[in-house]
C-alpha cells in the first residue's frame, strides 16, 4: 500500500494505492489521522484501491466519525469490487461519494 | 495486546523508531572482526609477548560473539523496540573497544606507530566509559527503573559521563592517565587512578540503583551480576600489564544478558500462545456443536461450522429454538482479529440471542443491539450480522441484515442463487441505525445457506480470491446434499483453490434444509 497526501488550505486529499487490510489498516489511520488537524475536508481517492477488508472498514468508520465533527470525508474513484464491499456492508449508506 | 503496548510506548520514544541502528551496527561488528583479523595477520606474532597474545585472541573472540549476537538481533526484526537499539548499541561498543584493545597490543614496542598506540589508548578509556554508560541504560530499561531515585541516578550518570571522556583526551596533550614512552610502550603514569574514577562511582551508582529496585529479586541478581562480573575481572588483573580482558569479561556479562533477555522472551510467548490457544478453544465452545440439532423435528436440517484461522477471529454462528414453532439463526463475523475481536464476539452473541428471546423481530433486534453496543465502543469495532428467524410451521423466514454477505438461496428445483436483499449498516459502528426486513417464503425443499466473508475472500497464492463463481459452482455441483455435506464440499473446495495457503480468515458457514411441516 502507498499513500499520497496532497493539502491545499483546510482540504487534505490522500490517494491511496493497493491494499487496505489487517496489515495496512493501521499504517493508513495513523498516517491520515495525523495529518487532520485544521482539515475540514478529506478526499479519499481511491483510485488505486483494489480491496478493502474490515479492518479497512474499520479506519474508514473512524475517519468518517471524525470528519463529522469537523467538517466533511468523500470518497472519489471508488472502483466495482471495492464499491461492492461498501455496498454489502451499508458502508454505501453513512459514507459520502463521488463520481468525479 | 502486548504488542500494541509496546508500539504505543516506542512511538513517543525517538531510540525506539531508529530502524537502521541494528543493520548498522550488524555491519560495523563484523567489519572490525574482519578487520582486526587482517591486522594480525599484517603483524605477524614477531617480538610478542605470551600475554598480548592471550589478550589479542579473547579480543578476536569476543569480536565475533559481539557480531553474532548484533545478527541474531537482525533476525526478529518485528520484536525490535528502543531496548534493542541500546542492547546491539553495546554490543558494538564493546566490538570497539576490543578492537583497541587488540590494536594497543599490536602496536605495542614499535616507536614508529607511537602515535596509533596513543589514540587507540585514549578511545579504549572512552569507550570504557561510554560502555559503562550504556550498560546502566540497558539495565535501568530492562528493570524500568523510572521512579525519583532512579532518575536522579540517572542524571548523575549521565553527566559525570562527560567529564570522564573530556579527561581521557586530555591524555593527548598531557599523560594524566598514562603515556606512550619512545619506545612506543605504554605505561601507566601517576594519576591512572583518576581514570578508574567514574567507572567505581557509575558502577555503584548502578549496584545500589539494582539492589533498590522494584524488580523480582531473581532480577535484581542477575543485574548485579551483570555488573559484577567485569568488576572482578578488573579486580584481579589490574596490575598484570599485558593482560587487558576486561572487555572480554563485559562479553561474557553481554552474552549472560542476551540468555536471560531470551528466556524471559520464550516464557512470555509461551504464555501468550497458551492464552490464545484458550481463548479459542472457548470461543469454539460457545457455538452450538451437537449436530443433528434437534433431531425430532423432521421439518428442517441444519448444519454449520466455523474453522478459525490461526490466530483467534470473530466469526460466529448461532442457532437456537425461540418456541415451539420458531427457529433463529444466526450468522456474524467481528471486524478485527485477535483476542479484542473474540470479546467482543462473546458480548455480540449473547446479546443478539437474549434479544431475540425477548420475542423481538429481526430487524428489532439488530437496532437494540446496535444501541447497546454503541453505547460503549471506544475501540470502534462492529460485527456485521445476518440474523433470520424462520417459522417451521409454514417456512416464513424473516431476515434482517445488518452489513453481512448476501444469503444464497435454492428453491427446491432451482439452482443456489445469490438472495441480494436490503442491507442495513453494521451493527456497532452508529448509533441509531434502523435495519429493514425481508421476509421470503421457503417453500419445502429449499436449502439457504449463509457464511462469512472468509469463504469468497479466501486467497489462493496469486492473490486471486476464491469468489462467487466458484462458490455458487461448488454448491449447484452437490446441489441435492445435505447441509453437513455441502459445508464439507465447499470447505474441500475452497482448501483445493488455496492449496498451501495458510488460511488467513475463519471460514464459518451455515446451512438450513427446510423440508416443511408434512414432509
Amino acid at each position: 500500500m502507498n499513500i499520497k497526501k496532497k493539502k491545499t488550505g483546510s482540504t487534505l486529499t490522500v490517494s491511496v494505492n493497493g491494499r487496505i487490510d489487517t496489515a495496512t489498516a493501521p499504517e493508513f489511520d495513523a498516517d491520515v489521522t495525523q495529518n487532520l488537524d485544521g482539515i475540514t475536508n478529506l478526499i479519499l481517492d481511491f483510485k488505486d484501491v483494489n480491496y478493502v477488508s474490515s479492518a479497512g472498514l474499520r479506519v474508514l468508520l473512524s475517519l468518517q466519525k471524525k470528519m463529522m465533527a469537523a467538517g466533511e470525508m468523500k470518497l472519489i474513484h471508488v472502483n466495482e469490487a471495492v464499491s461492492d464491499v461498501f455496498e454489502v456492508t451499508g458502508f454505501d449508506e453513512i459514507l459520502t461519494f463521488e463520481k468525479a | 495486546m502486548n504488542d500494541l503496548v509496546m508500539k504505543i510506548n516506542d512511538k513517543k520514544d525517538w531510540l525506539g523508531r531508529q530502524v537502521w541502528i541494528v543493520p548498522a551496527c550488524f555491519g560495523l561488528s563484523c567489519l572490525l572482526t574482519a578487520l582486526s583479523v587482517v591486522l594480525l595477520a599484517l603483524r605477524g606474532f614477531n617480538g610478542m609477548e605470551n600475554v598480548w597474545m592471550c589478550s589479542i585472541g579473547a579480543d578476536i573472540f569476543c569480536m565475533a560473539i559481539c557480531a553474532m549476537l548484533c545478527f541474531s538481533a537482525t533476525l526478529n526484526s518485528k520484536a525490535r523496540n528502543a531496548d534493542t537499539h541500546v542492547f546491539v548499541t553495546m554490543l558494538t561498543t564493546n566490538a570497539f573497544a576490543l578492537f583497541l584493545d587488540e590494536i594497543c597490543w599490536l602496536v605495542q614496542g614499535n616507536p614508529a606507530l607511537r602515535v596509533v598506540n596513543l589514540v587507540a589508548n585514549v578511545l579504549f578509556y572512552i569507550m570504557g566509559s561510554v560502555l559503562v554508560y550504556l550498560f546502566w541504560e540497558y539495565i535501568r530499561r530492562a528493570l524500568k527503573l523510572n521512579d525519583r531515585p532512579m532518575r536522579i541516578a540517572d542524571l548523575f550518570v549521565t553527566v559525570m559521563l562527560y567529564p570522564s571522556l573530556l579527561l581521557s583526551l586530555v591524555n593527548f596533550v598531557y599523560p594524566l592517565y598514562f603515556e606512550i614512552d619512545a619506545g612506543g610502550v605504554y605505561r601507566r603514569a601517576a594519576q591512572w587512578d583518576v581514570s578508574q574514577v567514574y567507572l567505581c562511582i557509575a558502577l555503584t551508582v548502578v549496584i545500589l540503583a539494582i539492589a533498590f529496585a522494584k524488580a523480582s529479586k531473581k532480577d535484581r541478581f542477575v543485574a548485579i551480576s551483570f555488573v559484577a562480573i567485569p568488576l572482578v575481572n578488573q579486580a584481579v588483573t589490574v596490575n598484570v600489564f599485558g593482560l587487558s580482558t576486561q572487555y572480554a569479561a563485559t562479553t561474557v556479562s553481554i552474552v549472560l544478558i542476551y540468555g536471560v533477555l531470551f528466556a524471559e522472551r520464550e516464557k512470555t510467548l509461551a504464555s501468550t500462545e497458551m492464552e490464545l490457544g484458550v481463548a479459542t478453544k472457548i470461543q469454539a465452545d460457545m457455538l452450538p456443536g451437537t449436530f443433528p440439532f434437534m433431531p425430532e423435528r423432521t421439518e428442517f436440517d441444519l448444519y454449520a461450522s466455523m474453522t478459525p484461522a490461526k490466530e483467534v477471529g470473530g466469526d460466529f454462528y448461532d442457532f437456537f429454538p425461540i418456541d415451539d414453532d420458531h427457529l433463529a439463526l444466526v450468522i456474524a463475523d467481528v471486524s478485527g482479529k485477535g483476542i479484542p475481536a473474540a470479546l467482543f464476539m462473546m458480548a455480540s452473541k449473547i446479546l443478539i440471542k437474549n434479544t431475540v428471546m425477548t420475542g423481538k423481530s429481526p430487524g428489532e433486534v439488530l437496532s437494540a443491539v446496535n444501541r447497546q453496543i454503541c453505547e460503549n465502543n471506544r475501540e470502534e469495532m462492529f460485527v456485521t450480522v445476518w440474523l433470520g428467524i424462520l417459522d417451521l410451521r409454514d417456512g416464513t423466514l424473516v431476515t434482517a441484515n445488518a452489513g453481512h454477505e448476501y444469503p444464497i438461496l435454492k428453491t427446491p428445483d432451482g439452482d443456489f442463487e445469490l438472495l441480494k436483499a436490503k442491507h442495513g449498516f453494521v451493527v456497532g459502528g452508529m448509533p441509531g441505525m434502523k435495519y429493514k426486513e425481508t421476509e421470503l417464503h421457503l417453500a419445502p425443499g429449499s436449502k439457504l445457506f449463509v457464511y462469512t466473508d472468509g469463504v469468497p475472500e479466501a486467497e489462493n497464492e496469486q492473490e486471486e480470491q476464491y469468489g462467487y463463481e466458484r462458490f455458487l459452482n461448488v454448491l449447484n455441483k452437490n446441489r441435492d446434499a445435505r447441509p453437513e455435506m455441502l459445508l464439507k464440499a465447499v470447505s474441500a473446495d475452497v482448501g483445493a483453490f488455496t492449496q498451501d495457503q495458510p488460511q488467513f480468515d475463519d471460514l464459518t458457514m451455515l446451512c438450513i434444509h427446510y423440508r416443511g411441516k408434512n414432509n
